[in-house]
């Protein structure tokens, strides 16, 4: 048995009885919805159309969400439910990021993510899921997609996915839906609701084909803190190289390299890596369960490979502090500082949803030469300059500039890409990055700027 | 690209449908375990904790529709933890709209009225004293008693906006013996009845959608409509059988959205479009002749189009049709019934030449191949066409009635009256038992309720209530019931001033689950049940059947199964809830509590003489003497008929419902409940009522018609609804306002353009008596010229009205000030925003404007209803507007009902209306005469 819903969007009305009938079964908080209805509209009068779709969880054979989920709180069940245990979550909200379908929330009263569970707890007891129940038209079907006949009969009526490209197998497929319901980049959805608000829209692509009518609320869960948080990290990769350097050759055959005391080097990645941990244990929804990465771990997560990589970077930190300087201890540190710049990468990579920052292959490169820029410019804070900082700087730059030209590879990427660029934050880091080649320190106000803009824009792409 | 929409026909329908569960699982808990049902907490999942339920049967409280509900009980708290639907239902079938879960939010209201409150300090003050029950039944009584030992019987007066029961109120008026029931309907539907009773002699029309081979709608069924949830599923089931659904709608409703051709038509227009559409058939021959000839009144209709053609040659008239008949009649004629049918055909013919494609293009904008499809599409439905019009355009235009009848007429000429697929009166789907208590009808008629300008108003003429009470003809005792006529009606203005008026209204309850704008202004705010609190039995024609449905407190109901005998029902509801019916029995008792007035037999047991009646004892009357099959149901199950009911909540009581005419034929009875038995395509009614150039099929020039705009005039389609919503009763249900919580003004972007206006900026949207302030919608999704606006959205209280729901509520200021028009003096009253909805877990801060406060009446001159679309002009905001102000100009709203009072014409003869036409708490005929 693999569960799944088809929505016959030939048969729905749009009348949100399926909303209402999954608020009162689950006692989904106001704001959030596990299902919704989008409506949209489009043509001329008097070929005008509108149109709904009903919005929701895809129960994919390849969840994302189970992927990036660091604790195990959601999970595929043998009957294909991707169920959520609310007692495991941290609400980190990358559940949020790695969905391509918009279909999880944090429920901001426990602090904890949640989404559709397909009414598991009524399935085990025979019962349809309440939205399956109370659906006037009988449009929203359960299906068995183990069971041949069905897929076979999905596949002649022309059942499609959401986002099929997205490679995650959804097991929700609709029946004669309009295809602009279901492509969140063919609507504009900033405009007048024909009934509801729009608190704080997603701004519109230029091209859209369709405007929204109807549609929900979406907050952007990952904000400053996330930015900052990617900024201490550079910073505390860049103290890390720094201490290195003092007794790696080649940097520690110049003199100025080899007056460097290490120890402060080392106490001030310490301190900047705590602040990076303090930013991340701040923006979880539930903080105090910040040891469930290490208790409960989904090791495939990047999440908790992050939190080992932060957690050998302290102790190769706390090493320099304590004055353990050793070759040995240079040369593990390098591998480490860069790990730690780095590893966001394959996290963002994680996050399947933002296709921004998903499909970003410069990723990798963007964070190993902040930190290698943060390096620089702590370097000149200890009076060192020269041609080498100047570059370190430049080929930062480099990379923000090639990253600005290079279109994503995706139309979502791209949407992205675009709003990062017109993001006044991030003509701001440009600057400032500009400003940082005369004076170094600069550079961190422009990591900020940059990575604000970076984070922000991911999130302003809308995902359904 | 999107398709044309009249190919958007889906040959995907047709292929075998996907099951619609695996076997393993069902949609609702098997009724042998309603009682004793377990499952899983969603709460805690995925950890298993179960819990214990037990599941009661009732109806919803929400529409009129009267779908079944599931309560779902915690059976260790007592506490309802969620509404589904009831499977057992035969009219909604386990399912439910949005509104049916939300119940539980209307349940649970923080804000709710849980105890009899009576008014202290002025009336409309706001302030409030808690009360007791003893007391109420005292003050009313007491009341009562009086004005019906003093002979005054018009004096005591029910409003009811939603009844949500059948034929209680008639037994319970008709035993106090006044003429005092008043509806809201003429601000709803009387336009709709009007025009379906003069052709088929019943006044709402019962679709068989899903067996139909086309549909027609001209109301938005599939968001609204007046069984949405029931009408919704077989409105679907049928087009996924292949019926082509056509909708007529000047605006993109979510159904028009749906259908395979949409005929967007100027408002107004409706009449002419489908006489249009008839003229098409007729041409063409898709019609159905042996239907037509058999049961319809042709021979009449033919004489009366005959006598027009020799009155018109003999006036020296001229024109096309009159001439054709005036010949065709003088012409040698073929002998027999055929001949003489044939003469009908020509002569209809030539009746319905005017309704040509250019003026059904003219009078509605519709594009001349859209107005083909759809004749094309109705000439291959013959036999098997459900059509419907319920508020929609009968309820917005001047002569709206003249559309319910021409869409009965495609009905009668499709021969799709009474048929698989076709469309009923509604009488043969819908069974109303008869209770124990049986008064007679009153024999005094109350002209507050049917005035004698009004002779064929379908309904009371509830519109100008504040126009016809003075404090001569006064209303002692008034109970508003679910109504809220201060918001919802026209000119509100008008019903705050009477309501005020001590010399006018002399106590007034308002009997209500929830406040609202009226309740301020009551004497006595009387708290009443929701759906899981109250007894009532409903019947509505919902399909091809017929069913009773019951609706059942839900605590009293489990205590009572648990052999605890409960006296009322406020003593299991929450706080001091009760239900009308039961409070009006005990009302009866404290009337004639020595049963000197006669009123008091009425409320006796049926089981125990001389005793009072009890709410249970009622209905198990009811289940075991009035409905047919159900002791047999019951006795299969060794059930007892109410236990059956209690456990069940519904019943189908028939499914033949097919060709009833026939059968009332052969039984020798009228086919049809017309004056003669059959469909009528003339009304001789009209004819003896004083208006004669309505008599044959036609279209009346509506307020709103294209050619009785001035220049920069437009329209206002104020009346359209929304699926999650039910008139000013949902305000209450947080889950249904974040859903639907504003109502910005519909605009076109060619408007928009012309205007200056996008949906940034502020439109004031003036009226004949005011303006409201407003933002724009721009959308593709309505006809250019007219502006739509939704209705439900706009409630507002004012700070001391702490039981006002903050869910949808702006606070306001009212103030008001003199005219400045000396044509027009009177006060000019304004609403001033101070707060939007602050509700402290409400993530939305906007909220929607009170437009119908800003409307005069307008009632149509026969019909008596409610003519609600405006004449308005639409501009930018001036720079002292703020969103949400109002401005109404008492002086103007006198001016234009009397305006539109001088239309009317009174009764020709002694009668006072048809004795023919229903009534509602009809008199005996002895009241119908005029008395000098």
């Amino acid at each position: 048995m693999q569960y799944g819903f088809v929505l016959d969007q030939e048969a729905c009305i749009g009348c949100h009885a399926c909303t209402v009938g999954c608020k009162a079964e689950n006692d989904v908080p106001l704001g959030s919805f596990r299902t919704w209805v989008k409506w949209i509209e489009h043509g001329s009068f008097p070929d005008t159309r509108r149109s709904a779709a009903v919005l929701r969880c895809n129960h994919c054979a390849d969840a994302p969400c189970v992927a990036i989920c660091p604790t195990g709180a959601l999970r595929k069940r043998p009957d294909g439910i991707v169920d959520l245990d609310a007692e495991r979550c941290i609400g980190c909200a990358s559940c949020l990021q790695a969905c391509p379908y918009d279909a999880i929330y944090i429920d901001d009263a426990e602090g904890t993510a949640a989404k559709c569970h397909f009414c598991a707890h009524r399935i085990e007891v025979g019962l349809a899921p309440a939205c399956v129940s109370v659906c006037p038209e009988q449009a929203i079907k359960v299906v068995d997609f183990d069971d041949p006949a069905t897929v076979a009969l999905l596949d002649e009526r022309g059942a499609v996915a959401r986002k099929p490209e997205r490679g995650t197998l959804p097991r929700t497929l609709y029946l004669g839906a309009d295809p602009a319901t279901l492509d969140p980049l063919a609507v504009d959805g900033t405009r007048t609701l024909s009934h509801a608000s729009v608190p704080d829209p997603l701004p519109a692509p230029g091209n859209a084909e369709a405007r929204s009518v109807y549609d929900v609320p979406r907050p952007r869960r990952w904000g400053g803190k996330i930015a900052a948080y990617l900024v201490t990290k550079a910073a505390a990769a860049g103290a890390l190289l720094l201490a290195a350097s003092s007794a790696l050759p080649p940097l520690s055959a110049r003199p100025e390299f080899a007056s460097l005391d290490p120890r402060w080097l080392g106490l001030l990645s310490l301190v900047l890596l705590a602040a990076t941990g303090v930013l991340l244990i701040a923006d979880l929804h539930k903080p105090a369960r910040f040891f469930y990465l290490l208790t409960m771990p989904n090791t495939g997560s990047w999440l908790v490979r992050g939190a080992w990589v932060l957690a050998l970077h302290g102790a190769i930190a706390l090493a320099w502090t304590l004055g353990l300087s050793h070759p040995v201890l240079a040369a593990l540190s390098v591998p480490s500082a860069l790990m730690t710049a780095i590893y966001t990468a394959f996290l963002f990579r994680q996050a399947r949803g933002r296709e921004m920052w998903c499909e970003d292959r410069l990723l990798p490169w963007t964070l190993g030469l902040q930190a290698v820029a943060a390096m620089a410019a702590i370097a000149w804070c200890f009076g060192i300059d020269g041609g080498w900082v100047l570059a370190a700087l430049i080929a930062y730059l480099a990379v923000v500039g090639l990253d600005a030209l290079l279109p994503g590879t995706t139309r979502a990427a791209r949407r992205g890409h675009e709003l990062m660029i017109r993001h006044p934050a991030f003509a701001a880091g440009v600057a400032l990055a500009l400003g940082a080649l005369f004076l170094a320190p600069l550079v961190f106000v422009a990591f900020l700027c940059l990575d604000w803009a970076y984070v922000h824009a991911g999130q302003e792409v809308p995902l359904s | 690209m999107t398709p044309p929409p009249d190919d958007r026909h889906d040959s995907s329908r047709r292929l075998p449908p996907l099951p619609f569960l695996p076997a393993e699982l069902s949609a609702a808990p098997p009724p042998e375990r309603w009682d004793d049902w377990e499952e899983y907490d969603p709460a805690v999942w995925p950890r298993k904790r179960k819990r214990q339920l037990r599941l009661v049967p009732t109806i919803c409280f929400n529409c009129e529709s009267a779908c079944g509900l599931l309560a779902y009980v915690d059976r260790e708290s007592g506490e309802i933890t969620k509404f589904e639907g009831n499977p057992k239902h035969p009219g909604s079938r386990g399912r439910v709209c949005a509104k049916g879960p939300a119940t539980l939010n209307q349940v649970e209201d923080p804000q709710r009225i849980l105890h009899p409150l009576k008014r202290v300090g002025a009336r409309g003050s706001g302030q409030w004293e808690r009360v007791g029950w003893d007391h109420v039944l005292e003050v009313f009584g007491e009341r009562i008693g009086r004005a019906l030992r003093e002979g005054r019987r018009t004096e005591v007066m029910y409003h009811v906006g939603r009844p949500g029961h059948d034929g209680t109120m008639d037994r319970i008026l008709k035993a106090w013996g006044v003429d005092g029931h008043n509806s809201h309907t003429n601000v709803c539907s009387s336009g709709a009845r009007v025009g379906y009773t003069l052709v088929c002699g019943s006044d709402r029309p019962s679709p068989d959608y899903a067996n139909a081979r086309a549909i027609l709608l001209l109301s938005a069924h599939l968001e609204s409509g007046h069984y949405f949830n029931p009408h919704a599923q077989r409105i679907i089931e049928g087009r996924q059988r292949g019926a082509p659904l056509i909708v007529m709608d000047p605006r993109l409703s979510n159904t028009a959205a749906k259908a395979d051709l949409w005929l967007p038509t100027w408002p107004g227009s409706e009449a002419t479009v489908l006489l249009g559409i008839l003229r098409l058939m007729l041409q063409s021959g898709t019609w159905d002749r042996e239907f037509v000839e058999r049961w319809t009144n042709w021979r009449a209709t033919l004489q009366r189009l005959r006598r027009e053609a020799q009155e018109g040659a003999a006036a020296g008239a001229t024109g096309r049709a009159s001439d054709g008949i005036a010949e065709e009649s003088a012409g040698p004629k073929e002998s027999g019934d055929s001949g003489e049918f044939a003469d009908f055909e020509q002569a209809f013919r030539q009746h319905l030449e005017p309704y040509d494609e250019a003026r059904v293009e003219r009078e509605s904008g519709l594009p001349p191949e859209r107005l083909r499809r759809a004749a094309e599409l109705l000439g291959g439905a013959l036999g098997g066409l459900a059509s419907h019009v319920w508020r929609g355009p009968a309820t917005g235009n001047l002569g709206g009635w003249q559309i319910a009848r021409a869409l009965e007429l495609l009905n009668v000429f499709t021969g799709s009256v009474g048929t698989e697929g076709g469309t009923s009166p509604h009488g043969w789907h819908k069974f109303v038992p008869a209770a124990h208590m049986k008064p007679p009808a009153q024999s005094v008629w109350n002209e507050l309720l049917y005035p004698l300008d009004y002779p064929l108003a379908y309904h009371e003429q509830s519109p100008l209530l504040p126009y016809l009470v003075t404090p001569e003809k006064r209303i002692d005792v008034y109970f508003t019931r679910v109504f809220n006529p201060v918001w919802t009606y026209p000119d509100g203005t008008a019903w705050i001033e009477m309501l005020c008026d001590e010399e006018r209204v002399g106590l007034h309850a308002a009997l209500t689950p929830t406040w609202n704008e009226t309740a301020r202004y009551a004497d006595y705010v009387l708290p009443m049940g929701l759906a899981s609190e109250r007894h009532d039995l409903m019947s509505q024609e919902t399909h091809a059947g017929a069913w009773i449905g019951f609706r059942q407190p839900v605590a009293r109901a489990l205590a009572e199964r648990d052999g605890h005998p409960v006296e009322f029902t406020w003593q299991t509801n929450p706080g001091e809830v009760w239900e009308e019916e039961e409070f009006f029995f005990e009302l009866s008792w404290a009337i004639d509590p020595d049963g000197a007035l006669g009123v008091r037999r009425h409320f006796e047991s049926p089981y125990r003489p001389g005793e009072k009646l009890t709410i249970t004892e009622h209905y198990r009357w009811i289940f075991e003497n009035s409905v047919p099959g159900l002791p047999e149901a019951a006795a299969a199950e060794g059930l007892q008929p109410l236990e059956y009911m209690r456990r069940y909540g519904a019943f189908e009581v028939t499914r033949d419902v097919y060709r009833r005419h026939e059968q009332e034929q052969q039984g020798g009875g009228k086919a049809f409940a017309t004056p003669s038995g059959q469909l009528e395509i003339y009304s001789p009614t009209l004819d003896e009522w004083g208006w004669p150039e309505h008599a044959l099929p036609g279209s009346i020039e509506s307020q709103v018609a294209r050619a009785a705009l001035a220049d920069g005039e437009m329209v206002l389609v104020p009346t359209f609804r929304l699926a999650v919503l039910i008139h000013s009763r949902s305000a209450n249900a947080p889950w249904l306002t974040e859903i639907a919580h504003k109502n910005p003004l519909w605009v076109h972007p060619a408007d928009a353009r012309r205007l200056g206006i996008d949906e940034s900026d502020l439109v004031r949207v003036e009226t004949e008596i005011g303006h409201f302030v407003l933002r724009p919608f721009v959308t593709e999704g309505l006809l250019p010229g007219i502006v739509a606006c939704s209705h439900h959205l706009g409630r507002w209280h004012r700070s001391g009205d702490h039981d006002a729901s903050g869910w949808a509520s702006a606070e306001v200021e009212i103030t008001r000030r003199p005219s400045d028009d000396p044509d027009a003096p009177g006060e000019i009253w304004r609403w001033r925003r101070l707060g939007e909805p602050d509700g402290a877990l409400n993530w939305w801060r906007e909220s929607g404007v009170h437009q119908n406060i800003t409307f005069p009446v307008q009632p149509d001159p026969i019909s008596g209803m409610h003519c609600w679309h405006q004449k308005v002009r639409v501009r930018r905001a001036e720079p002292g507007d703020r969103f949400g102000d109002i401005e109404v100009h008492r002086g103007r709203a006198r001016h234009a009902y009397e305006r539109w009072r001088a239309m009317t014409r009174r009764p020709p003869g002694q009668l006072r209306r048809p004795l023919w036409f229903a009534r509602a708490v009809r008199p005996d005929d002895s009241a119908f005469r005029i008395r000098p």
